[in-house]
């Protein structure tokens, strides 16, 4: 009976993603089209006379009712058309295809600081309860919970690009290193490392350390607070208690036992903060001039541009389900009783 | 844990101002190549290449130096000077509607293709086969997609003939023909491109010209590069690549001109611009644009139909503030239709900022406790800021204004119906002839709904002076054309419901080593072609 169960936990699981997408859709779409924007103005321009405009509104489709409308896109949808972007003129599809992997990117590179930082910050703000280690790691956090992130941006430019100079500036490459790397995978430092093009990734890596910096900062401050929580919660249990009392060494206790079972909630809190980043951080993707999945997003919706805004929302829908899958994935692995 | 956030602050607060204060102390040398010119600037207008669709100034700073069109405006001149271009020369026909243009001979587009009449035939009649946007230009004076096959034809081996529905000014048909939407498109390269719709989709991401310079490569919201042309018709430019990068944000624009990776920061605000002036190696320039702004009154709400009511509204305007302070730098005063530099401007400036003489004007009208009313604005720079400054030049007046932000497209949906009350906005001459503000400002053909005119807009009813708007499209000596466009401006600033305050130009700050660029000209785009660099 195993291979059947399995069958249809899958089906099961096909069809939740499929209703959550759809339904995300749907949402999108009819707030789309209930916001008092119009997207034809945003075709045919200010000045256009009514026949301009009446054509265009004929092309957009935007004279039939409304769930015709929806049924139309949704139909095209399921065989992989998204449309066309009023505002680029491309296939949505394409344009997602290019600003999705810069924020991938920065989002990876942010959310490995915080982990890499973060995680051990928190621990040692647990171990250290009310000491000066916790002290420092709550001014770090509420620094972090605090500060605009695009003044933290720009104030980053102006000491590390400006006056110091140790990095490059916005941008994701310097103007004589762009169309050097043909794009395989989007991701400038994968593709430079591939064409072994050493001095563009160089580039890159100059160019994408400060914002990386930037939102990784926040991910610290988020995760190392929750770390922090989880930790003290865990070393209040009976078993730490039971465990020191048989004489373990504190190090094990904390990075063996303890951790352990920290480790389930927080691959939740770091899954999160990794989906949140990969929607794409729009201010800090404005101040880098990071060409990016927030800041398409942001003019999309600003041109009421629906056909980028309902492909941006299903990527990024599709982003959190596959996170949750991957998370659920985790669980198993670390925790025996989920198996 | 108390002191430990102060300090924490303190330590911040210091390195805000040690930054501040240092990047004087380093300047560093230009690092962007000798031959090319980096410029930073906001295009995420730029929505479309093709220049038959393309009706942004973004769009045209790129087109104009990519595409030659009929004639020209000298770029070296402060006021609008016509100049040929593709078409040579040109004869009217004694009812003055027809218009036959020589071709000029040996030009070549970037593919090699040689530019003959044809490409002229087919560039012509291409905008309105597309119908995009800037279409209606060529439909206001007659042309049409049915009419277009008999209307504009090859005379000759090197000429070609246009008919118009009426006699035009000559002067207004150059003009419109020196506009992104006359530019004439490789016919051959294009329909070698074409799907089903002429090619538009092709050209939006490529170009097919004879200009200045080709389109090399092209990233919408990223950047674009233009290579040079070396064999055009006018002489080489002097620089060998343009490179314009999508920065939005201006502070970021200014660090990148400061660390010298670009020549030019296209879009820095006053305060920008005020720390950069006087700096070593940094020079200030400002252009006029097209563009003026303006606030008006929907006459057909009750309260607004007193012309007491409208012309306190004028007074209430604080012209001197704003150009000196709000928008130092971005604009300077200007109170006509028509932008200076263009034929038939006038600089005539009657209204200033005058609180008392508008509380008397209301007392009049009947409204000596002073008036509520509403303004729309888009919830962006200038046009908010203009609303916020009117709030409170306004209220010294008796005059309370309620600022109704919202998104640029909302708003305009909502001035388009006409349910506003006030309105402040801008208004971008579309091509350089006094004609297409005028059919806007100063006409309104009774009978029709006209929600693309302003006038339409806000209710104002002048069947004399649409008259007169129409007389002057047809009047064929320049000079006394030009007067009747300052008769009409005369009446306009009398009894209008606009009251324009500012024309804007544009400010750049740039590395001192490069001389000739041009941000904005009189034919309405930037100009890459004069540009070097020491």
């Amino acid at each position: 009976m195993a291979l059947p169960r399995s069958l249809r936990r899958g089906g099961e699981f096909a069809l939740q993603v499929s209703l959550t997408l759809l339904g995300l859709l749907a949402v999108t779409f009819f707030i789309g089209r209930v916001v008092p924007i119009d997207p034809v103005l945003a075709v045919v321009g200010d000045q256009a006379p009514r026949d301009v405009y009446e054509q265009a509104a004929r092309e957009l489709g935007l004279d039939r009712p409304l769930w015709v409308q929806f049924w139309i896109y949704v139909r095209k949808m399921a065989v992989g058309d998204f449309g066309t972007s009023l505002v680029t003129n491309r296939p949505v599809i394409e344009d997602i295809a290019r600003v999705f992997p810069a924020t991938l990117e920065l989002a990876t590179l942010a959310t490995l600081i915080g982990v890499v930082l973060g995680v051990p910050m928190g621990i040692a703000a647990a171990v250290w309860q009310d000491r000066w280690p916790d002290q420092v790691v709550r001014v770090i956090g509420l620094v972090g919970y605090s500060v605009p992130i695009f003044w933290l941006g720009i104030m980053g430019l102006l000491v590390f690009y400006g006056i110091l100079g140790w990095v490059s500036g916005p941008g994701r490459l310097g103007v004589v290193f762009e169309d050097i790397v043909p794009p395989i995978t989007g991701v400038i430092l994968i593709d430079s490392a591939i064409a072994r093009e050493w001095e563009v990734f160089r580039n890159a890596v100059s160019h994408v350390v400060l914002p990386a910096s930037v939102l990784g900062y926040f991910s610290i401050a988020y995760i190392a607070r929750m770390t922090r929580s989880f930790m003290l919660d865990q070393l209040g249990q009976e078993y730490i208690v039971t465990a020191r009392a048989k004489g373990v060494p504190e190090w094990r206790i904390v990075w063996v036992h303890a951790l352990r079972n920290v480790s389930v909630p927080l691959v939740t809190v770091i899954a999160l903060s990794y989906a949140r980043l990969l929607e794409g951080a729009v201010l800090t993707e404005t101040v880098f001039a990071w060409p990016g999945l927030g800041r398409y997003l942001t003019t999309a919706l600003l041109a009421a541009d629906m056909n980028a805004v309902l492909g941006g929302t299903l990527v990024v829908g599709a982003v959190f389900v596959g996170l949750n899958l991957f998370s659920d994935f985790l669980y198993r692995l670390l925790d025996p009783r989920a198996r | 844990m108390a002191n430990l956030t102060k300090r924490a602050l303190l330590a911040a607060g210091g390195a805000a101002l040690a930054a501040s204060a240092l990047p004087g102390a380093r300047e560093a040398g230009a690092q962007t190549p000798r031959n090319t010119l980096v410029i930073a600037a906001q295009i995420d207008d730029l929505v479309a290449l093709d220049p038959h669709h393309s009706f942004e100034v973004t769009g045209s700073d790129l087109l104009k130096n990519v595409y030659d069109q009929l004639f020209t405006l000298d770029p070296t001149k402060d006021v609008a000077e016509l100049q040929p271009g593709i078409a040579e020369s040109f004869d009217v026909s004694p009812d003055g509607r027809t218009f036959t243009f020589r071709i000029r001979q040996g030009v070549r587009f970037h593919s090699g293709n040689p530019l003959t009449a044809a490409d002229v035939v087919y560039s012509l009649r291409r905008p309105l086969l597309i119908n995009r946007t800037p279409a209606f230009m060529y439909r206001s004076v007659g042309l049409t997609r049915e009419n277009v096959e008999q209307t504009v034809r090859q005379v000759g081996e090197h000429a070609v003939a246009v008919t118009f529905d009426r006699a035009y000014a000559p002067s207004l048909i150059q003009n419109l023909f020196t506009a992104t939407i006359a530019s004439v498109v490789d016919s051959r390269l294009v329909e070698q491109n074409a799907g089903q719709d002429m090619g538009n989709t092709w050209l939006n991401r490529n170009s097919a010209g004879s200009g200045a310079y080709r389109l090399a490569r092209y990233q919408t919201n990223e950047s674009y590069t233009l290579e040079r042309n070396d064999s055009w018709w006018r002489g080489r430019a002097n620089l060998q690549r343009v490179i314009v990068r999508h920065v939005p944000e201006a502070s970021t624009q200014r660090l990148l001109l400061e660390r010298g990776d670009v020549d030019i920061a296209r879009n820095l605000t006053p305060t920008d611009i005020a720390a950069l002036r006087g700096r070593q190696g940094i020079a200030i320039a400002a252009w006029p644009r097209g563009t003026i702004q303006y606030v008006c009154a929907n006459l057909t709400v009750p309260v607004l139909q007193d012309p007491r009511v409208v012309e306190a509204l004028k007074w209430l305007v604080d012209y001197e503030g704003i150009a000196n302070n709000l928008l130092s730098g971005q604009v300077f005063p200007h109170q006509t239709f028509i932008p200076r530099a263009i034929l038939g401007e006038l600089d005539r400036r009657p209204y200033s900022y005058d609180p008392d003489r508008a509380r008397r004007l209301l007392a009049e009208a009947g409204h000596a406790g002073g008036i509520s009313l509403t303004i729309d604005t888009a919830n962006s720079f200038p046009s908010l800021d203009c609303a916020q400054a009117l709030q409170a030049s306004m209220a010294r007046g008796g005059v309370r204004l309620e600022v109704l932000p919202a998104t640029g497209a909302q708003v305009l949906a909502k001035f388009r119906a006409r349910n506003h009350q006030l309105f402040v906005g801008i208004w971008g001459l579309g091509y350089p002839d006094p004609h297409y503000n005028a059919d806007s400002f100063a006409h309104n053909p009774p009978g029709a709904d006209n929600p693309g005119k302003l006038t339409w807009r806000n209710g104002w009813v002048i069947p004399e002076l649409t008259a007169r708007t129409e007389a002057a499209m047809a009047e064929r000596d320049q000079n006394a054309r030009a007067a009747i466009y300052r008769q009409i401006q005369e009446e306009f600033l009398n009894t209008s419901p606009f009251a324009v305050f500012a024309q804007q130009q544009v400010q750049v700050a740039m590395r001192a080593n490069v001389s000739g660029y041009m941000a904005s000209s009189p034919g309405l785009s930037a100009i890459y072609w004069l540009a070097s660099k020491a």
